[in-house]
């Protein structure tokens, strides 16, 4: 063998051995998992996103900055905690409409109707169950802002799992001005366990 | 003197208390019809209480992980069926075959999304920060390097999604060749986007490779629709209306994509893709590489002018023609076309 060829060869198999030394160091990194106080366990599957809703002001940029239209977010109301007004200020803008003719005014909050108000107790002013039909709903955040502002917080903005397209990148970080989006483990599903608050993970 | 004072001072407060008595009075008794209209009747009891214990949350399911093991499992099928093909030189057009199933599955089907190209920035996070990255993202991220370092960039030409866009479109004869001087200059690209990318990724947390995909509002189209579908038929939650991903600019930069690559086959592999980089140093080590035998080579150049990506070239002696396996794609074009036979693997 010339010497050129035997150089080649040695320039070969030197470029293997530092290959598979990096693969292998780089997947003993990543597989050895986080550090102890890591906010996350590492998940066997994949990431998606969620918006915190401690972190959230409502602005209303979820509803255009999702790739998808209509956004994979959607305003949902917390049952355990919503006070089930006769007048809601996440469904009403004029709180000041006579109770029987809140069921026929059209000053609604949602530019779409889909905060829906179902009798639930009592006479006229008894209980009433407010629901965000997902269907109409488009993620503006409207609802949530007006009861976050004056009701009792119970209406919140959520990324649907079912929804999310899951992008690497997800379009709307990169629009909101709270950072309120956050990369989140699929799962456990506690993550994404009904109209609830999003468990703290820190 | 305190003593004197004292008193003084208490009667005045006591003549300021009842003052503000009478004037809240007033104004409780005037305002409480005001005040009641702007109470919005908050709703208490036993009753309402045992309602809102008994609420039952809605669940808003994740998409089914089996979905992510498919993925993977998907992904090495294909790879080892495309090591089957590379290495056995089967026809040109079964490998573009393939490349139509990877498109229609991981592209279409799955949103492209399941791509090694983003997973470069997910794994180059998890460097820094590894409980970032999820096992699945690593492992599709390690198998094609794996295979390339055993068989070439078998993945790029016979698995990824993005390459199969390009691959498929451009088969027309218009084909325009990049002067060797800039096509060497542009190599030097991907290179500076594989920094870039961890550059972005550890120091802004973005993902520069997704943002240069191109073709990504064809697939997340293609995933958006697929997820409605799934949707139907099992029973899940479809919106009603109809989906559009991505805005005006991301289409159009989509178009645009689709008309150079029609003219210049596989741009984005070439210029622009920072998991080529990965690929096409392992494979240039690699124990199984394509090579153009000098002793049948009669040099008549046509594989030079069919390589999609250029890679073959005449050596610095002008006395062989060589293909780069860095550059090589594995498509199998060059053997097709080539009438000695002269096109084979070597170990």
């Amino acid at each position: 063998m010339s010497p050129e060829t035997t150089r080649r060869h040695f320039l070969i198999r030197l470029g293997r051995a530092f290959g598979v030394a990096a693969l292998s160091g780089v997947a003993v990194r990543v597989l050895g998992g986080g550090s102890r106080d890591a906010e996350f366990v590492q998940p066997p599957h994949r990431y998606g996103w969620q918006v915190n809703a401690d972190a959230c002001t409502y602005c209303g940029l979820c509803a255009t900055a999702c790739v998808r239209q209509p956004s994979a977010v959607k305003a949902v109301n917390d049952q355990k905690k919503c006070s089930n007004c006769v007048a809601c200020y996440g469904h009403l803008c004029d709180l000041k409409v006579a109770s029987p003719l809140i069921a026929t005014t059209d000053k609604l909050v949602c530019p779409q109707r889909a905060v829906e108000r179902t009798h639930l107790l009592g006479g006229i002013d008894g209980a009433y169950r407010y629901s965000i039909d997902a269907d109409r709903c488009n993620g503006c955040a409207l609802c949530a802002r007006q009861c976050n502002l004056h009701g009792n917080k119970s209406m919140f903005l959520i990324i649907r799992p079912d929804l999310c397209l899951g992008c690497n990148e997800c379009a709307i970080v990169h629009a909101c001005p709270s950072k309120a989006i956050e990369r989140v483990p699929l799962y456990p599903a506690d993550d994404f366990r009904g109209e609830y608050r999003l468990e703290q993970t820190s | 003197m305190p003593e004197t004072e004292a008193p003084t001072i208490s009667s005045i407060r006591w003549w300021n208390f009842t003052a503000c008595l009478t004037v809240l009075a007033i104004l409780a008794v005037s305002g409480s019809a005001l005040a009641e209209d702007f109470d919005p009747g908050r709703a208490s009891g036993p009753e309402i209480q045992a309602y809102r214990d008994h609420a039952i949350p809605q669940e808003y399911p994740s998409p089914a992980r089996g979905w992510f093991y498919a993925d993977v499992a998907v992904v090495v099928g294909l790879l080892l069926s495309g090591v089957w093909l590379v290495r056995t030189h089967r026809p040109a057009r079964w490998i573009s075959a393939q490349l139509g199933v990877a498109l229609l599955y991981l592209g279409l089907i799955r949103g492209g999304c399941i791509c090694p190209v983003g997973a470069t920035a997910n794994v180059l996070l998890g460097i820094a920060r590894p409980e970032l990255v999820g096992l699945a993202t690593m492992g599709l991220f390690l198998v094609p390097l794996i295979v390339a370092l055993a068989s070439g960039r078998v993945f790029c030409g016979a698995v990824c999604p993005l390459g199969a866009v390009q691959h498929l479109l451009s088969r027309s004869r218009e084909e325009v060749r990049v002067s060797p001087g800039l096509h060497r200059v542009l190599l030097a690209l991907p290179v500076l986007i594989l920094l870039a990318t961890a550059g972005e990724v550890w120091f802004a947390h973005g993902f520069l490779p997704c943002q240069l995909d191109p073709y990504k509002p064809l697939f997340f189209q293609g995933h958006a629709f697929v997820q409605k579908l799934t949707a139907l038929f099992t029973a899940g939650y479809a919106e009603p209306g109809w989906i559009l991903v991505g805005g005006g600019m991301a289409w159009a930069i989509l178009l645009l994509a689709l008309l150079v690559g029609w003219y210049i086959p596989r741009v984005f592999c070439r210029y622009v893709c920072p998991y080529s980089v990965l690929l096409g140093l392992l494979a240039s080590v690699g124990f199984w590489r394509r090579e153009i035998d000098a002793n049948a080579c009669i040099q008549c150049e046509r594989c030079m002018k069919e390589c999609p990506v250029q890679a073959i070239r005449r050596s610095a002696d002008g006395k062989t023609v060589v293909i780069s396996s860095y550059q090589c794609v594995q498509c199998g074009r060059c053997a097709d076309v080539c009438n000695r036979q002269a096109v084979c693997g070597k170990e």
